[in-house]
C-alpha cells in the first residue's frame, strides 16, 4: 500500500474525492461506512457525519478555506490562514473517523451503540484525539504540505478537549498496565464503530487485570467496568463549552481521580482471590443491569513484552 | 447509579432534548463573536445532532 498519494489532489474537489480512502488507508481499519457523497451546509453544521455515510461540511469553515488554499497553492501563508486551512483538515479526518470500523460494520448498529451512556462522549474523544495524532501523516499523505508550505509545522488546539483529554489519559493508561505500543489503543478504538468500541476499551481494562484468570464470573465484573467507564465520561459534557486550557485542565483532573479510584477498586477486586474464589469481583458495588455485549473479537492488539501478572491479557 | 437500557417510551424524549439543546447551542454561536468559542459551540452542536439523528424517530 502506497504511503502518499502518486498525484496529489491540486482542488478542493480533488481533495474531497481522495479524503475517505486516505482517511481508511492512514488508519488501516478495514472498511468506512463513507458513501462517497458531501453535502455543502451553510450554517447547520461545521462537519458531520451522517448516519446514512453522507459526509457534510460547513461551506465558510470547511468547504471556503480548503478551496482558497488550492486556489493560492505554493504561496506562503501567515500563521492564522495556515490554521484555518488546518482545521478545515483537521474537521475532514475526524468526521471520516467516524466512518471507519471493522469489516462487517454496519451504520444501523454503530447507531444503536451510539445512544448509551458514554458512547458518544467516547466516539468523539477517540475521533478528535487520533485526527490530531495523525493529522500531519493525513497532510502528508494528500500532499497537502507543498499546496499550503508551513502547515505541518505547528498544532491547532482542536474541539472536544474534555474529551479528547480524557481519551488521552485513558488509552495511555491502559497501554501502561498491558505494556502496549503508544498510541495502539487509540488506534484500536478509532477503528471501531460505536457498537463495539467501549466494548473494546472495557474489556481491554479488563484484561489488564489479574481478574480473567481469577473469577469465574468475568462478564459481570467486565460489565461492571463498562457502567463505571460510562459514567466518568458521561459526567464530562459540562465542560465541552469551556475555552481549552480551562476544559482540559478540569476534565485531566477528574480523570486522574477517576483513575484513582479505578485502580483502587481493580486491586480491592483481585485481593478478593484466592481466599474466597467463589466471591464476585466488585462486590458490594451496585451491578449494572446492562444486556451484555456481543462476545468482543480480537483487536489484533498484543503487548510490547506480556505481562507476567497476566498472560491471558489482550485475548479480546 | 443503576445502569440501564433506553426504554423505547422515552427515546423520543431523548431525540427532542437533543433536538433541543443543538437549537440552544446554534443560537449561542450565532451571538458569539469569538471565533474559536463559535467553532466550539458549534462543534459541541454538531457531536448533539449525531445524537438525535442516532434515535429513531
Amino acid at each position: 500500500m502506497s504511503t502518499r498519494a502518486l498525484t496529489p489532489p491540486a482542488s478542493l474537489e480533488e481533495l474531497l474525492l481522495r479524503s475517505g480512502s486516505a482517511a481508511l488507508e492512514l488508519s488501516g481499519a478495514q472498511q468506512s461506512a463513507w458513501n462517497g457523497r458531501i453535502v455543502e451546509s451553510d450554517g447547520d453544521v461545521l462537519g458531520l457525519a451522517h448516519w446514512d455515510g453522507t459526509l457534510h461540511l460547513d461551506r465558510e469553515s470547511i468547504l471556503d478555506p480548503v478551496r482558497e488554499m488550492y486556489a493560492l497553492a505554493g504561496k506562503h501563508h501567515p500563521t492564522p490562514h495556515l490554521a484555518r486551512y488546518r482545521e478545515a483538515i483537521a474537521t475532514i479526518l475526524h468526521e471520516h473517523s467516524h466512518f471507519l470500523g471493522p469489516d462487517g460494520a454496519t451504520q444501523e448498529a454503530a447507531r444503536e451503540g451510539f445512544i448509551r451512556p458514554g458512547s458518544r462522549q467516547l466516539e468523539e474523544g477517540v475521533a478528535e484525539a487520533w485526527s490530531q495524532a495523525h493529522l500531519n501523516e493525513y497532510l502528508h499523505r494528500l500532499g497537502i504540505e507543498k499546496v499550503a508550505p508551513g502547515i505541518d509545522s505547528f498544532r491547532t488546539n482542536g474541539h472536544y478537549a474534555p474529551y479528547v483529554a480524557a481519551v488521552r489519559m485513558l488509552t495511555s493508561d491502559l497501554e501502561s498496565r498491558a505494556a502496549l505500543t503508544p498510541g495502539t489503543v487509540l488506534t484500536a478504538l478509532n477503528n471501531q464503530t460505536a457498537e463495539r468500541q467501549f466494548d473494546v476499551l472495557s474489556t481491554l481494562y479488563y484484561n489488564s487485570t489479574r481478574l480473567p484468570e481469577l473469577e469465574p464470573s468475568g462478564p459481570q465484573t467486565r460489565l461492571h467496568l463498562d457502567y463505571l467507564l460510562r459514567k466518568h465520561l458521561s459526567t464530562l459534557d459540562p465542560l465541552v463549552l469551556q475555552p481549552h486550557p480551562q476544559a482540559t485542565a478540569r476534565a485531566q483532573a477528574v480523570t486522574q481521580t477517576f483513575l484513582s479510584q479505578l485502580h483502587t477498586e481493580i486491586a480491592r477486586a483481585e485481593s478478593l482471590y484466592p481466599p474466597h474464589p467463589t466471591h464476585t469481583a466488585f462486590a458490594g458495588i451496585a451491578s449494572p443491569t446492562a444486556t451484555p455485549p456481543p462476545a468482543p473479537g480480537s483487536t489484533g492488539l498484543a503487548p510490547r513484552s506480556r505481562p507476567a501478572r497476566n498472560p491471558c491479557s489482550m485475548k479480546i | 447509579m443503576e445502569h440501564v437500557e433506553t426504554p423505547r417510551s422515552t427515546v423520543a424524549e431523548h431525540r427532542a432534548r437533543a433536538k433541543m439543546l443543538v437549537a440552544e447551542l446554534q443560537q449561542i454561536a450565532a451571538t458569539t463573536d469569538n471565533p474559536d468559542e463559535r467553532a466550539r459551540i458549534r462543534r459541541s452542536a454538531d457531536s448533539l445532532i449525531r445524537l438525535a439523528t442516532a434515535y429513531r424517530p
